[in-house]
């Protein structure tokens, strides 16, 4: 289906399968950022007593679950050769939202169902300008980034503090695991929509698209695939996905604030990245995206271990 | 495509909307503020809001010319605003900590020894592009995050404020017009002189379009790419000089904050396409002036602050708008006032490159 | 001619005719499809014999030992003025990459080339270039042309490269150059401002051929000059070589198409498995090279046998 249009005598096709994009080639990344992350562990492990415990590992799960959901969403995007500059401010605003509806007496689930809609049509605005108008993405969600930001401070100049109590019995509720080990509700929804993401992005045809639209965007379309929809849809993943990871933002630090998550957006397309997603697009994993976050995770467990060591 | 009509090769430069959306800023300011257009001489030096407007604009110009090159080769520098802290707090603190500090002996020597740090941060994002092929975008997030940590750990973090009347020449001095819009004129002109009267324009183009196909012709790729890094930071640097001048301070925290959007902002929206190739120096400079245009606007027009972004938002979404060639014909479609002829070049072809999302765009823009 | 019954000649944008295959000779179809152009393969052969006649043995190019790990095996390899060397061989069978090796563009791990007797050190395409070596390569979209840059640009690049970025070639220069190649090769539109990236397969392949005509080289090397182009413009290269062969200049032709080889080149080296397995004289014939081939494969399935 895809071979040379122009027939050539005497080629054939000998060196088709010996292509340099082979499938274990693009697993390389993973793995090598897999064991950075167990090197980094060992070294961790090594040299401070008590790294190596199983709440030590959760927490680097709880205190990363909103970057992990924006890796998500940041992997989509940039799997079909886009960027989505905007989640950052897209986190602040649902913090702002979700804060000033709470204080605004709505029940809480209302105010959930706002947000990820707002998340999501925020996403949805920007991907139909990129792909109807054929405007650079960085231009529009970096136009988007300032827009959300604008609006946090339209929503309110000061800092939310959040004092529902269903929501502050939900953020700090603890899920334990074992004897030692407990996770917040956070982890548990930051890993439900990793499995989820893996799910749609390797199972569906909207996930194989994704990665068709991401090597060659014109031979995806040759081949019928519906670009149109899987390039607006990835903006429109993205953008419930920073809404998800607003919402989580706001569990963990009880308010909504228009300076929350400044450069968040270069920590996400850093985490795709060192996870192997190539920015040209075409090439990339969720697992490699979550190991992504996982890796400055664990450096910055080291400098706190050591921190606190040195301060002893 | 290359018509001999001044006009039309006017309007095909890709010059024409982003003036428009310029003068159209410019003429909002002085309906609603008509002191706005006025200038005045006070002793010997010109006063005016469009004075205030290119001087405050000066370092987003310089900062976005380095950029600019950048862009052409297919690259992208975020680390500028990184470098313009550096810049100031290396120099405020060789100042402060010199034998005279209000010498000009020890102005230019801390400025001398800023410039050539920014340039080796520059060799140092080159050297990563370039050499170690790592994307442009992550490479210079390096010292992107990294930047504003040496600049605290140079300034202690604290911020440093010095009397050093020739320090603050470069960004507050007079020459009957500002002494930073000289600077920034001087570099905007030695830069299209370069690149137009040798053949580096042509080279740097090539490498953008196909760095692949300018190495097997021989070019250097590697060198050039590494050249327009080393440049953005000395502009940057520069920049930094100007922007901690002003304020006789340097604050590594907040000198040249979210600079490095307002400089890609101002090339893209001067037309210059961030697949790389086609670039626009004029382009780049209008660019920048519709960014700074925007800022004084807000604040003349006494639009509330914690609008500005939003305002900033729209008025960037509805220039690259009326920019792409798809919006734009979009629109004529809706309006049908009056029969344009049909123009076969604004029509988008059916030609969706993924690596050059805009072809048409790129298409337009003249050789600056 | 295969599979149709009825086919339809269309040139330039114009409709010639429509004709019942079985009725219509392979010799006609061409005939109708470039149209007076023909008879110009006849006179490349014809130009590639007299060439060879007059085909001097002072060594161009002379490698011992090149080659690259994983890429080619180590061969020896001579080319003289005026000669045509052609490289076949299948696909994968280390053409491009020993053409890719005489030109700098992968750098070679083991031999010594010499240019006009001097040791040149193939370390990248500009030493090369220096040494007056030419490439074409087979990815004429990916590696060839710049397609945003103008017809003029495109022309002038290799030349501008060499000469460095502070010395600019000349308006008055690069007009004269672009009118007299642009009107040598027949490129279309004849206008230097043209984007290269909107001319056809054939005309972009006239632009690359005539960015390093321009640096009047010592050794030209085309890999797969004619692939996908039109049928006009694949006569014209080939007799574009055969011309500058006459005119003393080496040349290294590779192609698919087992029938230009043979029709230009006085030399051909079949290539194998990455590996340079024969050299035939000019009276080679396709069945020869093809039988080459073949044969090795047969012995070596036995020795696997």
């Amino acid at each position: 289906m895809t071979t040379s249009a122009t027939p050539v005598k005497g080629r054939v096709p000998l060196g088709a399968l010996s292509g340099r994009r082979s499938i274990p080639g693009r697993v390389v990344p993973v793995v090598a950022t897999f064991v950075l992350f167990v090197l980094l562990f060992g070294v961790g492990t090594a040299r401070y007593d008590g790294f190596l415990s199983g709440q030590v590992v959760a927490n680097l799960f709880i205190d990363n679950a909103f970057l992990i959901v924006l890796a998500v969403g940041m992997t989509f995007v940039i799997i079909t050769g886009g960027i989505d500059l905007s989640v950052g401010a897209v986190v602040a605003l649902s913090t702002m939202v979700a804060a000033a509806g709470l204080r605004a007496g709505l029940p809480a689930p209302l105010v959930v169902l706002l947000v990820l809609a707002m998340g999501s049509t925020f996403g949805l605005l920007m991907g139909l300008v990129i792909h109807h108008f054929e405007i650079q993405p960085f231009i529009v969600t970096l136009a988007g980034l300032f827009l959300a930001r604008g609006l946090c401070f339209v929503v309110g100049v000061e800092s939310i503090s959040i004092k529902g109590q269903a929501f502050r019995t939900f953020a700090t509720a603890a899920i334990p695991l074992s004897g030692t080990v407990s996770i917040t509700w956070s982890v548990v929804i930051a890993l439900a929509v990793v499995a989820v993401a893996v799910w749609v992005l390797h199972r569906t045809r909207f996930g194989r698209t994704a990665y068709a639209v991401g090597g060659n965007e014109n031979s995806a379309m040759l081949m019928g695939l519906p670009v149109a929809r899987v390039k607006v849809g990835v903006y429109v993943i993205s953008g419930l996905c920073s809404a998800i990871a607003g919402l989580l933002f706001a569990l963990y630090m009880l308010s909504g604030y228009g300076l929350h998550a400044v450069g968040m957006e270069l920590d996400a397309i850093a985490s795709a990245v060192i996870g192997g997603t190539l920015l040209s697009g075409g090439v990339g994993y969720l697992l490699g995206s979550l190991l992504g976050v996982l890796v400055p995770g664990v450096i910055q467990t080291l400098i706190s271990f050591q921190g606190t060591l040195s301060s002893w | 495509m290359t018509s001999t009509r001044p006009l039309e090769r006017f309007r095909d430069s890709g010059l024409l909307w982003p003036l428009v959306a310029l003068v159209v800023l410019l003429a909002a300011n002085a309906v609603v503020r008509p002191s706005f257009l006025a200038l005045r001489i006070q002793d010997g030096h010109l006063y005016g809001s469009l004075v205030d407007i290119l001087k405050n604009g000066a370092p987003t110009m310089l900062i976005a010319l380095g950029m600019c090159l950048v862009i052409a080769t297919r690259g992208i520098d975020l680390s500028v605003g990184a470098v313009v802290a550096i810049a100031g707090a290396v120099t405020c603190s060789h100042i402060a900590g010199a034998a005279a500090p209000d010498g000009v002996g020890a102005a230019l020597t801390g400025m001398g020894i800023a410039l050539a740090l920014c340039a080796v941060l520059g060799l140092w994002n080159g050297f990563l592009v370039a050499a170690l092929n790592i994307q442009p975008i992550i490479a210079t997030l390096v010292l992107m995050m990294a930047g504003r940590g040496i600049a605290m750990l140079i300034t202690d973090g604290q911020i440093i404020t010095v009397r050093n009347p020739a320090f603050r020449t470069v960004g507050a001095g007079f020459l009957v017009l500002p002494v930073s819009i000289l600077i920034a004129v001087a570099v905007f002109a030695f830069v299209a002189l370069v690149t137009r009267k040798t053949a580096l324009g042509l080279l740097i183009e090539s490498v953008g379009v196909n760095p692949e196909a300018s190495r097997l012709a021989g070019l250097r790729a590697g060198t050039i790419r590494c050249t327009v890094y080393v440049f953005a930071a000395v502009c940057a640097g520069v920049a930094g000089l100007m922007i901690s001048s002003n304020v006789s301070a340097a604050d590594a925290n907040n000198a040249g904050l979210w600079i490095e959007m307002d400089a890609i902002l101002a090339v893209v929206i001067g037309g210059t396409s961030l697949a790389g190739g086609r670039y626009s120096l004029t382009g780049t400079l209008v660019g920048a002036l519709i960014i700074q245009t925007l800022t004084t606007t807000v604040y003349s027009m006494g639009i509330a602050p914690e609008i500005t972004l939003v305002f900033k938002a729209v008025v960037v979404i509805a220039v690259c708008l009326l920019q792409a060639p798809k919006a734009r014909a979009a629109l004529l479609r809706r309006t049908r006032r009056r029969h344009a002829p049909p123009n076969p070049d604004a029509e988008p072809a059916a030609r969706p490159n993924p690596r050059n999302q805009t072809p048409m765009m790129v298409e337009k823009v003249a050789q600056p | 001619m295969v599979i149709s019954d009825r086919m339809t000649v269309l040139r330039n944008g114009r409709l010639v005719g429509e004709y019942h295959t079985a009725e219509l000779s392979r010799l006609e179809l061409v005939s109708l499809m470039i149209g007076r152009e023909f008879g110009a393969l006849a006179e490349v052969e014809r130009l590639a014999e007299q060439a060879g006649e007059e085909a001097a043995t002072v060594p161009v190019l002379r490698a011992t030992g090149i080659g690259r790990k994983g890429s080619v095996a180590p061969l020896d390899l001579q080319i003289n003025r005026g000669e045509v060397v052609g490289l076949a061989g299948l696909f994968g069978s280390g053409r491009t990459e020993l053409a890719r090796l005489l030109f700098g563009a992968d750098r070679p791990d083991s031999g010594q080339v010499t240019v006009d007797g001097k040791v040149v050190h193939l370390r990248n395409p500009r030493a090369a270039i220096a040494a007056g070596i030419a490439f074409c390569s087979e990815g004429r979209k990916g590696e060839g042309v710049v397609a945003d840059l103008s017809i003029r640009d495109n022309l002038i690049l290799a030349m501008q490269a060499a000469n460095g970025w502070a010395r600019p070639i000349s308006r008055k220069v690069k007009d004269q150059l672009v009118e007299k190649w642009i009107k040598t090769l027949d490129i279309r539109p004849a206008n230097p401002d043209a984007l290269v990236g909107k001319l056809s397969g054939g005309n972009q392949q006239k632009v690359l051929l005539a960015r390093w005509l321009v640096t009047e080289p010592k050794l030209l090397i085309l890999d797969e000059p004619t692939r996908g182009i039109d049928i006009g413009a694949k006569t014209q290269i080939q007799k574009l070589v055969a011309e500058l062969a006459q005119e003393g200049m080496a040349v290294v032709y590779i192609s698919a198409e087992l029938e230009e080889v043979v029709r230009l080149s006085h030399r051909v080296v079949v290539m194998k498995d990455r590996a340079k397995i024969a050299e035939l004289d000019q009276h080679a014939t396709v069945d020869d090279i093809m039988r080459l081939i073949a044969h090795v494969d047969e012995r070596s399935e036995a020795v696997a046998a």
